[in-house]
């Protein structure tokens, strides 16, 4: 080919340029159209999805590790304090209780204590007496509040924005609008020891995102890097077997390419080859927490919650855009019976490998800009969960489901630390000051990775749609 | 237990009349109109509305407009304009006396501060349009009704043969088809490719009619076959072959969002059985069947819709119906079940976006919601019972037949006029008539699958051509609504249209027209003075070369190892575990809620909803798929047995097979040489762990290159 011809026809503009197929191309178009694309990025995106790329404004949190208490942790027995509980104890309640999942009958008090911590003294029981020590860092949102008391539509609603229809998760959101700043790993990693939650993978679902940008999940209750990772190790072959047999490959390619002169795909899937060669190797180390040294591993504790928020750690230390930890297969923190057994196991679990994480993040110099947040589909009531035809006679000392009201918290990622917004009633019941609602929260989440809710789109079935729907605002008094 | 709680109310809020206020000036009015319609409805819809809202609604008082808000309550007027101390409303949100509204949790400040400040301002509340008026954006062109869009948009208009264009270059030119690209080509200055190679033809057509690569033999064939047919022969080949129907079924499948199983059925789901759909693959296996016959497109809908209403020769057909049946179930919520059968139905055979229409008049198209209550009064008066004996999936009309109400804002607590099940107003005569007989899936069939109707042939051309060429005419290929620009190639799809009708709905002979064209014909090799000018090839100057997709990547492998298997048909197959089944992918099963990683990796249509188009990406876990996964290395090891006939010392020779088994062709002098040392090297080195032979790591490398992935 004669490039002197052309003086214009740079190699720059043919990769910027040239048809990458119907999809990718496609892709390409609508990340401009909602104005994700500098016009640098512009360039690596049209051949790789996970690209980095900026959002619409300068963001404080750049990676999310959330961690997920699916199941539905009562926020009177952790981060709202409620001592009218004990006070009203066994007494009807002056109005109806609020119709929630189950029958529920009179206040029931937290069998946990709660104490000060911090400068800012806020109160958190003792179920998460590790993690209240990093309390000035804690952005307390006590005014949660969703639309329904049952966990399918709730899991979907937190995480999805939407209660029934198919819609993209917040983590496939943040990874088609920020690619990832590690090709070598997923950029959406989703954490669940066991098998999945309620919801399955919907939780997780990328919708009507290209099928990429969907969680991968990965059952931590393995600890061999072959059943973490589909096709991560080659069974047949030594490391240096393998290298020559792909730089034969390459020699392959490299000569179909030039009988083809250029072409974006052909070189980005030659690029993506030596990608996945390295991944072998990145992805096995990066989820081996045993290169950790001992006083790490130590400082996390033991057993599968540590681990698998170590290995949150170790992600995001590595550039993945978007770690979600779940507690456990099905919905473990779901307590309708024996609250203060089950809670009390619970919270023993993660507590001390949250601190840690914190602690670790802190340390690192991670946490001003990985935002950590911490929460279920909703919280607990503060009565006693009854029996009736549908919980039998099986109930004792246990709370019902609760949407109206429930706590989150978040860290790190430019929220404002040591801060409680919005309470709940006397009786932890309802969010009756500045409530924020699940899409509230999603939008302030938006804002702090450097989007506008409003303008974060996807044109689909001939709509624009975004995380937040039609809804959302947001809080700002949660942001530093 | 679940409940449904849909009041999506904002969008609804977008057209509105003068408000009554008489002392401000217009842009004071307008500013005070954008701010109601931006902050104070949207509360009012978020704490209010879905008590005091539509027609049940409760105190008699309603919240939702105009009208009704200054007439109060049953406790009397709710506002005083300028004064909010005097307003009810505020009275009651505040807490301050006994009535307390929201009853499950005050408002935020911030909200009670809005509304005070609205009534402070002059409650300034935009009148009501009426319900049934199309609706429009707020940056308005003037609304129109669905009469007039259908005059006005041109994908509405009834489709003619157009005339065919004048070209200079009158000996390009091998089917009407190509004079239209010519056309356009040249109006830029631009010009068509040349013919591509007798190779890279036949691996091309191979791969888009029957979804496999080409034998070295039926390559060097082609190659050597002098006679003037010789093209149109290998058309007809590929054609007549079964395993044509396997291909473009798998593209129907897309568009139906198929699966075997269900989705998310609840909790404890111990038992497989609740989650599958056992006769799945009835529905899987007509598509197939229907294909290969050319059984008529018009004849392909109506059965899909209505079987059990027609007169069917075969009473197989009846498996056609599980088209509506194979979606999501929704945890059982019976309306989320017909909005998708509204969805796949309008967005799959239509290209418009009906489903926008349950909550409030579709935005953007003439769509009002009354037309998709008309719709889901159909599917509403439709049964889904199974055939158990012969493994089919049916529907059949319910013994009373009825219309539905439409559901205020999508929620099925506020319903609001009955409307007569009846087509879409916009596709409609103006003397449209409601259905008649039964739920009047027959006739809804009857008016979608009709040559009056301007959409369902040129959505369908234009689906036909997008697998063709890598990219459609018409780049929303199922939303040909009021947005969607006239395409630069509107004259081309529309001669593709009209001819595709003519041919009585023909596929088969629609592909002929297309393959046999030049402009299918093309090279696919870099032009820069094209590229120049046009670097999408939004005008086929060249052809797209481009990605297997997983299936032709699947079944290829199978096919150089020799393994794949001809059986057709039956229930579904596990793809992703040991033993691995060598049958075609389109067997495989569809687990649309634990989809496997291969399925995503390799960019699968969601199986959830309609999938309008696959995405094509390239990404490490593909690779790590070619490197590691079993099944590429049992392809490789079979390839490797293979070899065993050939003495070991002639390694010429077994280069040769490998090359001509997984890239059909002979290995340049160059390429044998490099093979040699790397079957050396590989050999020499060997670990004590390797298990792959030096010759099976060539075979896997050769199925690991960009030649054995992509299509010229």
């Amino acid at each position: 080919m004669n490039q002197e011809n052309y003086p214009s026809f740079t190699r720059r503009e043919l990769l910027r340029r040239t048809g990458v197929g119907f999809g990718s191309l496609a892709l390409t178009q609508l990340m401009g159209d909602a104005g994700l694309l500098s016009a640098e990025s512009n360039v690596e995106s049209s051949l790789n999805p996970f690209t980095p790329r900026a959002p619409h404004f300068k963001p404080t949190a750049k990676r999310v590790i959330h961690l997920f208490m699916n199941g539905g942790p009562s926020q009177v027995d952790t981060f709202d304090p409620k001592p009218a509980l004990a006070k009203y104890a066994d007494m009807p309640l002056d109005k109806p209780n609020l119709k929630t999942e189950r029958k529920t009958g009179s206040p029931f008090p937290s069998p946990f204590e709660f104490k000060k911590y911090g400068q800012s003294g806020i109160e958190v029981s003792d179920l998460f007496q590790h993690t209240a020590k990093h309390v000035d860092d804690m952005c307390i949102i006590r005014s949660m509040h969703a639309d329904v008391p049952n966990h399918e539509p709730s899991l979907l609603l937190m995480n999805c924005g939407e209660a029934r229809l198919v819609r993209p998760s917040m983590g496939s959101w943040m990874t088609y609008g920020l690619g990832t700043e590690n090709a070598n790993l997923p950029g959406f990693v989703v954490m669940c020891p066991g098998g999945y939650p309620v919801q399955d993978s919907q939780n997780w679902q990328c919708g009507f995102l290209p099928g990429v940008f969907q969680g991968t999940h990965i059952d931590t209750q393995h600890t061999d890097i072959d059943k973490l990772i589909a096709n991560i190790r080659n069974a047949s072959l030594s490391n240096e077997a393998q290298r020559r047999q792909l730089d034969f490959v390459q020699t392959m390619n490299a000569s179909h390419l030039a009988n083809r002169q250029e072409d974006a795909q052909l070189e980005s899937r030659i690029q993506s080859l030596e990608l996945a060669y390295r991944m072998q190797y990145e992805a096995a180390e990066a989820f081996d927490v045993n290169r950790e040294p001992q006083y790490i591993l130590d400082r996390y504790g033991p057993g599968t919650q540590a681990r698998q928020i170590l290995i949150a750690r170790r992600l995001i230390e590595r550039g993945v855009r978007f770690v979600q930890v779940w507690h456990g297969a099905g919905q473990p923190w779901d307590s309708h019976n024996e609250i203060a057994a089950e809670h009390g196991r619970l919270a023993k679990e993660c507590d001390q490998a949250i601190g840690a994480l914190l602690t670790d993040l802190k340390e690192r110099g991670l946490l001003d800009e990985t935002l950590v947040i911490w929460g279920g589909e909703f919280g607990r009531t503060p009565t006693v969960e009854v029996a009736d035809e549908v919980n039998k006679g099986n109930v004792k000392n246990g709370r019902d489901h609760n949407h109206y009201g429930f706590t989150y918290w978040m860290a790190g990622g430019g929220v404002r630390g040591g801060y409680v917004h919005g309470a709940t009633d006397e009786l932890g019941f309802q969010a009756v000051e500045n409530r924020v609602h699940v899409h509230d929260l999603h939008a302030t989440i938006l804002k702090l990775m450097g989007f506008d809710h409003e303008k974060f789109t996807f044109r689909y079935a001939g709509r624009d749609f975004r995380l937040t729907d039609v809804h959302g605002r947001v809080v700002e008094e949660l942001i530093a | 237990m679940l409940q449904s709680f849909a009041w999506l109310v904002v969008a609804a809020s977008v057209c509105l009349a003068p408000c009554r206020s008489q002392d401000v000036s217009p842009e004071a009015q307008r500013t005070a109109e954008d701010h109601f319609e931006t902050h104070v409805r949207p509360v009012l819809a978020k704490h209010c509305i879905e008590c005091h809202g539509g027609e049940n609604y409760e105190a008699g008082l309603r919240l939702d407009n105009h009208d009704a808000v200054m007439k109060g309550g049953d406790s009397g007027p709710l506002l005083v304009a300028g004064n909010p101390d005097e307003s009810r409303l505020i009275r009651v949100i505040r807490y301050d006396g006994l009535t307390q509204m929201p009853p499950d949790g005050k408002m935020s400040d911030d909200e009670i501060a809005l509304l005070e400040n609205w009534i402070r301002d002059g409650a300034i509340w935009p009148e009501d349009r009426q319900d049934t008026s199309p609706a429009t954006s707020t940056a308005s062109p003037a609304p129109r009704t669905a009469a007039e869009w259908s005059q006005i948009h041109w994908a509405f208009q009834p489709v003619v043969e157009p005339q065919l264009p004048e070209v200079n270059d009158q000996a390009w030119l091998k089917s009407p088809l190509d004079a239209f690209v010519l056309h356009k080509l040249e109006a830029k200055g631009l010009s068509p490719s040349e013919v591509a190679t007798r190779r890279e033809l036949l691996r091309r057509l191979s791969f888009d009619l029957i979804g496999l690569p080409p034998t070295q033999q039926e390559i060097s064939d082609f190659e050597n076959d002098p006679s003037p047919d010789a093209w149109d022969r290998q058309i007809e080949r590929l054609l007549g072959s079964p395993q044509y129907g396997e291909r473009w079924a798998r593209h129907w499948l897309d568009i139906a969002r198929y699966a075997d199983t269900k989705g998310y059925v609840g909790v404890g789901e111990g038992d497989i059985e609740r989650r599958e759909y056992p006769f799945a693959f009835a529905y899987r296996d007509w598509v197939v069947t229907a294909l290969n016959d050319d059984l008529p497109y018009d004849q392909f809908i109506r059965l899909q819709i209505a079987a059990d209403k027609m007169e069917v020769a075969d009473p197989k057909s009846l498996a056609a119906l599980g088209f509506f049946r194979v979606g999501r179930v929704f945890l059982g919520n019976r309306n989320d079940q017909i909005d998708d059968k509204i969805d796949v139905m309008s967005r799959g055979l239509l290209g418009l976006t009906v489903a926008c229409a349950r909550c409030h008049d579709h935005k953007f198209d003439p769509i009002p919601t009354a037309d998709y209550y008309s719709l889901f009064g159909v599917f509403s008066s439709t049964q889904e019972p199974d055939d158990a004996e012969n493994k089919r999936m049916l529907l059949a009309d319910a013994d009373n037949p009825h219309n539905s109400r439409i559901f205020k804002r999508g929620n099925p607590g506020t319903q609001g006029d009955e409307v007569p099940r009846r087509f879409l107003e916009v596709l409609s005569q103006p003397d449209r008539q409601p259905f008649t007989e039964g739920s009047g899936r027959l006739e809804l069939a009857q008016s979608i699958a009709s040559s009056q109707n301007p959409l369902t042939a040129r959505v369908m051309v234009n689906r036909v051509w997008a697998h063709h060429f890598g990219s459609p005419l018409v780049s929303t290929p199922s939303d040909f609504g009021v947005r969607t620009p006239e395409p630069v190639h509107h004259q081309l799809l529309d001669h593709l249209a009209h001819q595709f009708m003519q041919s009585g709905w023909s596929l088969k002979e629609l592909h002929r027209v297309i393959c046999r064209s030049n402009t299918y014909q093309q090279s696919s090799r870099q032009r820069e003075s094209c590229f120049l000018v046009d670097s999408e090839n939004s005008l086929y100057w060249r052809y797209s070369r481009r990605r297997l997709d997983l299936e032709q990547f699947r079944d290829s492998m199978l096919v150089v190892s020799g393994d794949l298997s001809i059986e057709m048909g039956g229930p579904p197959v596990e793809l992703t575990t040991a033993p691995y089944s060598s049958r075609r992918t389109v067997y495989g099963r569809i687990d649309r809620q634990n989809l496997p990683g291969m399925f995503r990796t390799f960019d699968f249509a969601n199986p959830d909803s309609h999938s309008p188009g696959r995405f094509l990406t390239s990404v490490p876990q593909q690779g790590l798929f070619v490197f590691n996964h079993p099944f590429v290395i049992e392809r490789a090891q079979q390839l490797e047995k293979d070899l065993s006939a050939i003495p070991a010392e002639n390694e010429t020779a077994r280069i040769e097979q490998l090359f001509a088994k997984i890239l059909a062709r002979n290995p340049q002098p160059h390429e044998i040489d490099m093979a040699r040392k790397y079957v050396a090297s590989a050999r020499e080195n060997s670990a004590a762990s390797d298990t792959l032979n030096a010759w099976a790591q060539l075979a896997q490398a050769l199925i690991m290159t960009n030649e054995f992935m992509y299509i010229d």
